[in-house]
């Protein structure tokens, strides 16, 4: 059989919408108007977020977790870091080793693969059933995640689909998802708000809808709270296994059980369930609304499933939430119909407009963040700042970006470092440099760095990878972390030899104002004290630059000392020891 | 004189689509008020404001260019940052009186800040004093209440002055004006910490 088509009279290709999630994963489409949920070889909708290696093959789902050792949220690690906190508690709790080689790694019994790679065999996995059911290729999709994904976590999402040749039309958040199902089929009007809880993670959306457009007002979630958190409050009060917890929770869905009473489950997830309450609160409180404004509540998540869990909402909101969708399948059917729409099956009446879920800022002295664009603010957007030179002749200046909302470096994710070099020597603040943000519709960022007296240009942007080997972009996602590695080292030495500029320029002003208080020849010691230490700026060790500074502290020691002495000795001079000792003359 | 990326045609009146080819133009070279179809004041007809938006959102929006060529996928990124960023500061009054200044080349808030004049010092301590007296939520909320009251005063006269040339005047009302957006951000949070004890 022959297939002729002539270029740009394709057969109409099918989009299809995928619930990556961090238990379980979905793939589902939407033909003739019908939305379908594929099913999996063993007749279930939910694919399990799970992997295994079984005679060297990696098999994914449910022939995984028959293993008795999957390896299972991955999604908790992608987009992040060996350092980062939570891939340390996640290694506690995984019988597999993550390694930080380049990417992310874990050790699947012998068989080394990147958190990237793990979700794309999941992709891969869903992608094949849905292409099994159809009986045609599945090459564009729209994915969902967390609506408190930071940028990297996207970016290696989207990367990861591309892995498997799947053309990613948007990504979209969860909860936008659940609320574009229930939306559309109910041509909902007013303030919504999507409470999320799955297996784990946690979030909340604050939605406008009118007139067929859905505006996300404000976005808040947790990537380390969900129904798993459930099952280990359990499993920790009564010291049996998580399998048996859980058990004990559905349980407890249909009222007392042997274990635990209706009471004490309630009593014993008050904490849970009182993290979630006062997130609420927090994110109506960015919206400027309150309780009374908001027109329904959609319950996503199997975790929603719990009667304690409903109770808390309808206590908090004095209205019953929305529970009709499956919340298990709402956000995938959200998916597949942002698919259908985007792949011309538009409605042209339906848009969805996102905001970015953190803010972003930059790095400013004193290691200080300033955002330069606030959390949710509507996508796409871009945002210009410009900056100047501070000391004279400065040709290069150092661009650090950051996410988050706190006010320390420390406290933000850092998202990229790069220098803009090639400034032309100028007199101080006499050059202009302008930084350009800009956040596209997937939420990812671009920024670039341009003086404009010259044009000097810097760039930092996750290029589309549409015509990629696999293996070129493997490579490439390869280079980009080890660079980001390099980035850390340098930043570190270049944090280095500030600290000991600072001490050398701190040293010289104070042999320049008071040498006079030492012996000719301890001058000498001391003058040459600091041009080692000039020296010592060179190293390209940060060890030894840090062991400069210290031997040109310790080299001070005596003149600090003797300054400080003549200080006090000044400060009394004409006074009686008393008014001192008093502190009056301080 | 604007030039279309697609049919490398010319047009002079600001457009968001080429009206010969009809392709979206990113460098949209209008104001924002034109982008809207809006009367340039601070006092912004904030249903017409959201009814323009979505309009041109709906049109514009990424979205719909998803299966389009790359450049078209651009320019659409383009033009809707444009857009929100236009929407954004329509939304405020203060930042429409920053907006409608700098179009006469007068920056109201520059970044390294001038003197804070005696007056509104004077005004900050006893706001600032008042706020602090304040024991309960009901207190707060009439407080609230008084300096929403101020505040659309001042927009107000803010807008007159812009209307009426007086610059000066209008870059000190702005400052006022920053200054009690500040303010309520510290009413937020001293809302948040009466609720919470």
């Amino acid at each position: 059989m022959l297939d002729i088509l002539e270029p740009g009279q394709h057969k109409k290709r099918l989009a299809v919408g995928i619930d990556l999630g961090t238990t379980n994963s979905l793939i589902s489409y939407v033909k003739d108007g019908v939305h379908k949920v594929v099913t999996a070889e063993n007749g279930k909708r939910l694919v399990p977020s799970a992997l295994a290696l079984v005679e060297g093959q990696v098999v994914v789902g449910a022939k995984a977790v028959e293993t008795g050792k999957a390896l299972r949220s991955v999604k908790r690690l992608i987009g992040k870091t060996l350092q980062d906190e939570d891939v340390q508690k996640f290694q506690q709790d995984c019988p597999y080793t993550i390694s930080n080689e380049d990417l992310l790694k874990i050790d699947l019994d012998g068989e080394n693969i990147s958190v990237i790679e793990a979700s794309a065999y999941i992709l891969k996995e869903l992608k094949t059933l849905a292409e099994a059911d159809l009986n045609q290729p599945v090459l564009e999709a729209v994915i969902t995640v967390p609506a408190y994904f930071n940028d990297a976590q996207r970016q290696a999402t989207k990367d990861a689909a591309e892995l498997v040749g799947l053309n990613v039309l948007r990504l979209i958040n969860e909860p936008t998802a659940a609320a574009l199902a229930y939306g559309l089929d109910k041509k909902a009007q007013g303030t919504y708000v999507i409470y999320d809880l799955g297996g784990g993670t946690f979030d909340i959306s604050v939605l406008k809808l009118t007139e067929g457009v859905f505006k996300v007002v404000a976005t808040l979630g947790d990537t380390e709270l969900g129904g798993d958190d459930f099952d280990r409050i359990i499993s920790k009060k009564l010291g049996c296994s998580i399998t048996v917890a859980k058990q004990i929770k559905e349980r407890l869905s249909s009222g007392d059980t042997e274990e635990l009473t209706e009471a004490e489950w309630q009593m014993l997830a008050e904490p849970l369930l009182g993290k979630t309450i006062s997130m609420l609160q927090e994110v109506l409180e960015d919206a400027e609304l309150d309780v009374e404004d908001v027109d329904g509540i959609v319950m996503v998540g199997g975790s929603t499933r719990m009667p304690i869990v409903r109770n808390a909402i309808e206590r908090y909101f004095g209205q019953k939430p929305l529970t009709d969708i499956n919340p298990d399948e709402v956000v995938a059917q959200g998916a597949a119909l942002q698919a259908q729409a985007l792949s011309g099956g538009s409605r042209e009446d339906m848009l969805l407009l996102d905001v970015t879920p953190l803010s972003l800022g930059l790095e400013t002295m004193g290691g200080l963040v300033e955002k330069v664009i606030e959390r949710n603010t509507p996508i796409p957007i871009s945002r210009a700042q410009e900056f100047t030179t501070f000391k004279d002749g400065q040709t290069a200046m150092t661009i650090h970006v950051l996410q988050g909302e706190r006010e320390t470096v420390e406290e933000c994710r850092s998202l990229a470092k790069f220098t803009l070099k090639g400034i032309p020597p100028m007199v101080a603040g006499e050059a202009r440099i302008m930084v350009v943000y800009s956040v596209d519709a997937d939420g990812i960022l671009k920024v670039k760095a341009l003086e404009k007296t010259t044009g000097t240009e810097a760039e930092i942007e996750v290029k589309p990878s549409y015509g990629l080997s696999p293996e070129k972009m493997v490579d490439m996602l390869k280079a980009s972390v080890l660079h980001a590695k390099d980035d850390v080292e340098e930043r570190m030495l270049r944090e280095a030899r500030l600290e000991l500029s600072r001490a050398i320029e701190a040293a010289k002003s104070a042999f320049s104002a008071d040498k006079e208080l030492l012996e000719i020849e301890k001058q000498k010691v001391l003058a040459s004290a600091i041009e080692t230490a000039e020296q010592g700026l060179k190293h390209t060790d940060k060890d030894m630059v840090d062991a400069c500074l210290s031997q040109l502290e310790k080299d001070f020691e005596e003149f600090a000392e003797a300054r400080v002495n003549a200080a006090l000795k000044k400060t009394m001079v004409g006074k009686n020891i008393d008014e001192v000792q008093n502190g009056e003359s301080v | 004189m604007n030039h279309c990326w697609n049919c490398k045609g010319s047009f002079e009146k600001a457009s968001v689509f080429c009206p010969t080819c009809g392709a979206i133009c990113g460098a949209y070279s209008g104001d924002y008020f034109e982008l809207f179809g809006l009367e340039a004041d601070v006092n912004v007809d904030v249903m017409a404001l959201e009814t323009a938006y979505l309009d041109l959102q709906k049109k514009t929006h990424p979205d719909h260019f998803a299966l389009k060529s790359l450049t078209e996928q651009m320019q659409a990124i383009e033009f809707t940052a444009l857009l929100n960023l236009a929407y954004e500061t329509l939304q405020s009054p203060l930042k429409t009186a920053v907006y409608l200044l700098k179009q006469q080349g007068i920056d109201a808030l520059p970044e390294r800040g001038g003197d804070t004049p005696p007056q509104l010092m004077m005004k900050s301590f006893e706001m600032h004093e008042c706020l602090d007296d304040i024991e309960s939520l009901e207190a707060l909320r009439a407080y609230k209440k008084q300096i929403e009251a101020e505040e659309k005063e001042l927009i107000e006269a803010l807008a007159a002055d812009i209307r009426n040339a007086s610059f000066a005047q209008a870059v000190e009302k702005t400052v006022e004006l920053k200054f009690m957006a500040t303010f309520f951000k510290e009413l937020r949070i001293k809302q948040k910490k009466l609720k919470h004890a």
